[in-house]
């Protein structure tokens, strides 16, 4: 695994799953330009609680 | 993106349907194209980027005349005339078909209309072969060759000086293409949603914070708002510099033009180079400097402890109690064991004298400790002094360097005025006003530059704060838990878009030093020059001459421009293969690392030995090359060097009704003659597309 990703890999579960969750969004968003915010809030929201 | 065929209906030069141009792969991956000048060679490569990206190089005049000539004048008045091309390439294991049509309503004899333009049609192969359309082409073309990079793989070999001498614009398009192409922009999105998110989730914490968070957030938002302002005038003063170094260059430019200060020009200009290099060698001095005093330095002001140290040593030494002479340890051990090494008995009980007399030595015992470091810190005090005269030497010759190099740069400056001095002062109006306006350029450059670095400091004074007052917000513990959760969550939300920046800008770091890795070693292979190309955190490539200890910018020939560029492309087709193959551990990277290259006389301005080592290495450059050449370009070196390297090969074959032509004008390909050029049996000019012959 690249060094260049330690900051994500060290990071508390929570955050590591809302990263992960809103790259995987990103990724299949690539092209959606609005509306993608919201959908981040709701990741967040969804994993604090 | 594989290149499968091209066809063309009608398209400038080209009348009627050409046959389909078969693009080579594989081991033998070069397609060559053979043309004259005025053959077709500037419309094929523009068929690519219409077809694409609809846009034309710069060499493609009267861009919106693409219907042929020819079929106009044999069409009937008012029918219209199609011109199209039409283009089929596999892009992940996915054949596409993409047509663009452009269209003509003929008036009358003499006179035609142009309808607007239709869009570009994509279409792929389903999975059971049926073809399906793709809605969003642009954004399709966009993901598999970003449009912002299309320059680099279809390009005029004669004008690729743009290409690796960008405006600031440019190098910024480039960057993020190459940063979109290699998936990267999936993370710089991500940011951008999570710091959005975040200021949303903040809103949330404002409408139910208590009056410590409300304020804490009031001056965290005015100092976003500061940083805002601060980063769009840093935005302008970088645009309104680059704006001041093309104009000055310009300026400089008309005076190298103007007779009579042509010799001045130059000579300002090897001036300007010295004052460069001396500038440099002077750096690299004081950094010299720097070092041997952060490293040695201190050994100068041990002198006077070096002095004590001795002195305290020689009278231990004058005292007997150095060397030691019977060692703490030794006796110590004696008493434990409760025997003398003369057989005695030592136990308390039974020898009480005995022991006590040896317990004795005790007090006069030296320690071994003191002994050993008395040694070694007499070792480090001798080495320490002598670095002295070393660290004097070394000071002295780089203080006696920089004085000269201090010297220098005063008379290159004083000669660099006085050259000012006679253009200004210069009875012909032209010069002095062009030279006033060079001073004021000057001028303006070094002060927007000091306030380029004034805003840098403010920004990053400014983000300090914001970061301070983040802290404060999150370490703030609200009364109520609805507080304390919308809390949390913006906290989540700085930390994820944090990481994922700290990310972002190591993987960004770590593609620009594999692109410069890989560009080196392209250059390296194919060019001559001894140069190092450097790309730098704004995109910019530049050459380097690293023969002395500092490496300094070299002013590139047209040709090293050309071979920069086309180990630019090498480079970072290499970089997105490799960055393809590793997109599992990497979060981000391209579906397919598979590029081609479409190249209009790529051996433009190159030296007989630049042409034969770019065309021993072209196949190397991508995984498929076409290049367009005329029959000079093709010559002994090239066609020798290319050999086993050409899979399909086509001749633009150019009618002319020109009655000059004398002879017609052929070439000999593979054993056969075919005609570049040979008379119209009409009053039009076009062009037919040949295959030749591979044996």
């Amino acid at each position: 695994m690249a060094d260049e990703l330690k900051p994500i890999k060290d990071a508390p579960e929570q955050i590591r799953n809302i990263i992960t969750k809103v790259i995987d969004h990103e990724k299949r968003n690539i092209n959606v330009r609005r509306g993608i915010k919201d959908d981040v809030i709701d990741i967040i929201k969804k994993e604090i609680q | 993106m594989k290149l499968v065929s091209l066809q063309m209906c009608n398209f400038r030069q080209f009348y009627g349907e050409t046959p389909l141009i078969r693009f080579a792969t594989d081991n033998q991956n070069v397609t060559v194209i053979h043309a004259e000048n005025g053959a077709g060679k500037t419309a094929l490569l523009n068929a690519f980027t219409w077809l694409l990206y609809d846009s034309h190089t710069k060499g493609f005049g009267s861009p919106e005349e693409k219907v042929n000539k020819r079929a106009l004048a044999e069409a009937d008045i008012g029918s219209t005339v199609e011109a199209w091309v039409k283009l089929s390439f596999e892009h992940n294991g996915t054949l596409y078909e993409i047509r663009r049509q452009s269209d003509a309503i003929k008036v009358s004899d003499t006179e035609w209309s142009l309808k607007p333009e239709r869009s570009a049609q994509l279409l792929y192969a389903g999975e059971d072969g049926q073809w399906l359309p793709e809605e969003k082409v642009t954004e399709a073309i966009g993901r598999i060759l970003p449009k912002d990079l299309h320059t680099y793989f279809f390009f005029d070999g004669e004008r690729i000086e743009r290409i690796v001498m960008p405006t600031k614009k440019e190098k910024a398009d480039l960057a993020a293409a190459t940063k979109k192409l290699l998936g990267v922009e999936v993370l710089d999105r991500a940011i951008t949603h999570l710091n959005d998110a975040r200021g949303a989730l903040e809103k949330e914490l404002k409408r139910i914070g208590d009056p410590e968070t409300l304020l804490l957030l009031d001056q965290k938002e005015a100092k976003e708002s500061e940083q805002e302002d601060l980063e769009s005038e840093l935005d302008q003063l970088q645009t309104n510099v680059d704006g001041l170094i093309e104009s000055k260059t310009e300026v400089e430019n008309r005076l190298r033009a103007l007779e009579g200060v042509q010799d001045l020009q130059k000579r300002r200009d090897q001036l300007n180079d010295d004052l460069d290099a001396r500038k440099a060698s002077l750096g690299q001095t004081q950094e010299k400097l720097k070092q041997a005093i952060a490293k040695d330095g201190f050994a100068v002001f041990v002198e006077d402890v070096a002095d004590d140290f001795r002195e305290l040593i020689e009278s231990l030494r004058k005292k007997g109690e150095l060397p030691v002479g019977i060692k703490k340890r030794f006796v110590q051990d004696i008493l434990d064991q409760a025997s003398c090494i003369c057989g005695r008995p030592l136990d308390a009980e039974d020898a009480p004298a005995a022991r006590a007399a040896v317990e004795a030595w005790m007090q006069k015992a030296g320690s071994d400790d003191v002994e050993k470091a008395a040694n070694e810190m007499g070792i480090l005090i001798d080495s320490m002094q002598e670095k002295v005269p070393t660290f004097w030497d070394t000071i002295s010759n780089a203080q006696s360097k920089e004085g000269t190099d201090r010297t220098e740069i005063s008379e290159i400056e004083g000669e660099l005025d006085d050259i000012k001095k006679k253009l200004e002062g210069s009875p012909r109006e032209e010069v002095s006003s062009l030279q006033s306006r060079l001073s004021k350029l000057e001028e303006d450059i070094t002060q927007t530059n000091k306030d380029i670095g004034a805003t840098d400091v403010n920004i990053k004074g400014v983000s300090a704060e914001i970061a301070e007052l983040q802290e404060k917000i999150a370490k703030h513990k609200g009364l109520e838990d609805q507080q304390n959760l919308a809390n949390r969550r913006v906290n989540a939300a700085v930390d994820a878009r944090d990481r994922i920046k700290q990310v972002y800008e190591n993987l960004n770091e770590r593609l620009r030093k594999k692109l410069e890795e890989s560009i080196n070693k392209y250059f390296h292979q194919i060019s001559v020059s001894p140069y190092v190309a450097k790309l730098d955190s704004a995109y910019s490539l530049e050459l380097f001459d690293e023969s002395i200890n500092v490496p300094i910018p070299v002013a590139r020939s047209q040709g090293e421009s050309q071979v920069l560029c086309l180990s630019f492309i090498a480079g970072f087709v290499d970089l997105a293969r490799e960055w393809s193959a590793q997109r599992g551990e990497n979060l981000a990277g391209p579906d397919s690392a598979e590029y081609p290259i479409v190249m209009d006389s790529p051996f433009g301005a190159l030296d007989t030995t630049n042409r034969r080592h770019v065309t021993e290495h072209i196949n190397r450059v991508a995984d498929q090359v076409v290049m367009m050449v005329s029959s000079t370009q093709w010559r002994g070196e090239v066609s020798g060097a290319s050999a086993g390297k050409v899979g399909k090969s086509y001749v633009l074959s150019y009618h002319t009704p020109n009655d000059d032509l004398d002879d017609k004008v052929s070439v000999d390909l593979n054993g056969q003659m075919y005609d570049l050029v040979r008379k119209s049996p009409n009053e039009f000019e076009y062009t037919e597309v040949i295959e030749v012959e591979h044996g």
